[in-house]
């Protein structure tokens, strides 16, 4: 599909010129680094940004999304309306996109979670190539960036006074189509443009990690000492869970006040003690060691056996975030 | 080796009679204080932690060996009635949209050298005083259960701070009860063995 531009004063008032009846989801600064948001009208994203705190997981994945309500009185149930406007997720970094390629295989694979389901057919994912890799970024080495994601239907690439806006899908020509007036046909020497630019950022990111053959030496390292060394560091908080693009597991909770009740599912991480034990106190993974192993067994081991690639995304969240610094760069240069 | 708050910490342990005082051997070198991101990509620069711009105790006030450069520290001898203590600005903060960026990691509570409980009112083991999800309208409940347990503790080393990954800044609401139970029971967390914690010897002033 060839490409168009946009100029960036009509990308930042994107919210003011879309459909009321969608919502834009965007990074907006906070405090020291960056969230994404619901954008109110008026507001304007920000564009020019590194990594945000949480990844945007949260927009197919809620951190709590209510399965059905009941009235025990009554004896009824009924499933919660799922979402039902349409989302546009504007400015995902490549890293961010490509992990909804993972949720997808897990959600949405041989079998279908109809929430997920909806929320992605629900979902415009406007990405945006990366011209500042910052130094916790490793994204080249895993294969997802730093010019395009993998699940973007449209992706941006700044250029001077603007964006050249490539639509990747039909769902992205859609919304190109929809937004003519923001959107233009790119000239020859803008998509030029466009192109050195994605080049120059490939420049800066050299793919230092080797992750050939990591699958077969984890497998064989399952009981090597290693893990209960870099476990000692480990405080067992879910950090790296909760900031992390392609982790998606929960657990299910009921919520009941007086006679209703609400069934709802939610994030949770295997770093916590209460993740993995069972009802009589069995716990498969009773050391914190066996726990902080698992996380790097299933991204880097379990997840390329099961679905045939690896479950990190290279966005260096969980590295730069843990409060005890275990780092996934240094645990895949350990057995690669 | 312990840093001021750090010290501060294990005095409060001992209190607590969580360390027993003749299995370690405390050595305290100055502590120049943290340095944090101001900001993320672009023009971010490293400064010295808010937390660490108020702090009374750049040494730890129990050691067994004190390792000094010689060189004054940055803030001098601990003085809690100084302008560190009385004259660092106070944020003003909207907790309400503070706590709704909280993804309930329990960063804060793990990161916390003064949380030892094996069994946390918080995290969702039951029996529970909060869902283990994260339900918005328990967040208040969440937040303000701890900052209870931190009052006259919390020895503001900012450790939850800094683990926080949406930058809740915890410190401000720990030290704000803080100087509440400064005033109603003259205490102020780590300073000494000897002064009595008020939640074992309550005794108000007046």
């Amino acid at each position: 599909m060839r490409p168009y531009y946009v100029d960036e004063q009509s990308l930042r008032r994107l919210v003011d010129l879309v459909s009321p009846s969608k919502s834009i989801i965007a990074p907006v600064r906070h405090r020291d680094s960056f969230l994404f948001r619901k954008m109110s009208p008026g507001e304007e994203p920000c564009l020019d940004y590194s990594n945000t705190a949480v990844p945007p997981k949260f927009v197919l994945l809620p951190q709590l999304e209510p399965l059905l309500s009941y009235d025990i009185r009554r004896g009824e149930a009924k499933s919660v309306d799922q979402l039902s406007n349409d989302v546009i997720l504007l400015g995902v970094r490549p890293c961010d996109s490509s992990a909804f390629v993972v949720l997808d295989k897990v959600m949405s694979g041989q079998y279908t979670d109809p929430y997920y389901a909806a929320r992605k057919g629900r979902t415009t994912v406007i990405g945006i190539s990366c011209s500042e890799p910052a130094p916790s970024c490793f994204c080249d080495s895993m294969g997802t960036g730093p010019t395009e994601g993998a699940s973007d239907d449209i992706t941006l690439t700044e250029i001077d006074g603007g964006y050249v806006a490539r639509p990747r899908t039909v769902k992205g020509m859609r919304f190109i189509e929809e937004m003519k007036g923001v959107f233009r046909s790119a000239t020859n020497a803008e998509v030029e443009q466009g192109e050195a630019r994605a080049k120059l950022v490939r420049d800066k990111l050299r793919g230092g990690l080797e992750i050939e053959g990591l699958q077969e030496r984890m497998s064989a390292a399952f009981s090597d000492p290693y893990w209960q060394e870099i476990s000692r560091r480990c405080i067992e908080c879910g950090i790296c869970s909760f900031i992390c693009p392609t982790c998606y597991c929960f657990d299910v909770a009921e919520l009941v006040l007086g006679n209703r009740g609400t069934r709802s599912r939610g994030w949770d991480s295997c770093q916590f003690c209460t993740f993995s034990r069972m009802a009589g106190g069995l716990d498969p993974r009773p050391a914190r060691s066996d726990r902080l192993k698992h996380r790097f067994y299933h991204k880097l081991v379990y997840m390329p056996r099961t679905f045939g690639a690896t479950s990190c995304v290279g966005c260096g969240r969980c590295a730069t975030r843990c409060p005890s610094n275990v780092d996934i760069v240094e645990v895949m240069l350990r057995w690669s | 080796m312990v840093k001021g708050c750090d010290g501060r910490a294990l005095v409060e342990l001992l209190k607590e009679r969580q360390v027993n005082r003749e299995n370690v051997v405390v050595v305290a070198p100055d502590c120049p204080g943290i340095l944090r991101a101001s900001g993320t990509g672009k023009g971010s620069d490293q400064i010295l932690a808010r937390y660490c711009e108020r702090c009374i105790s750049p040494v730890s006030p129990l050691f067994d060996i004190r390792v000094t450069t010689g060189e004054k520290t940055r803030v001098g001898t601990p003085d809690i009635h100084g302008k560190n203590a009385k004259g660092a600005p106070q944020e003003t903060v909207s907790w309400s949209e503070e706590f709704q960026n909280c993804v309930k990691c329990l960063g804060c509570i793990k990161a916390c050298p003064l949380c030892y409980c094996t069994e946390c009112s918080l995290d969702g083991s039951l029996p529970s005083l909060v869902s283990k999800l994260r339900i918005p309208q328990e967040l208040w409940t969440f937040h303000l259960v701890r900052a209870m347990h931190m009052a006259g503790r919390c020895v503001d080393c900012g450790a939850c701070e800094a683990a926080c990954p949406v930058g809740i800044p915890l410190t401000e609401l720990y030290r704000r009860l803080n100087e509440e139970v400064e005033r109603l029971f003259e205490y102020v967390p780590g300073l000494s063995l000897e002064s009595k914690p008020p939640v074992e010897f309550p005794r108000p002033s007046r």
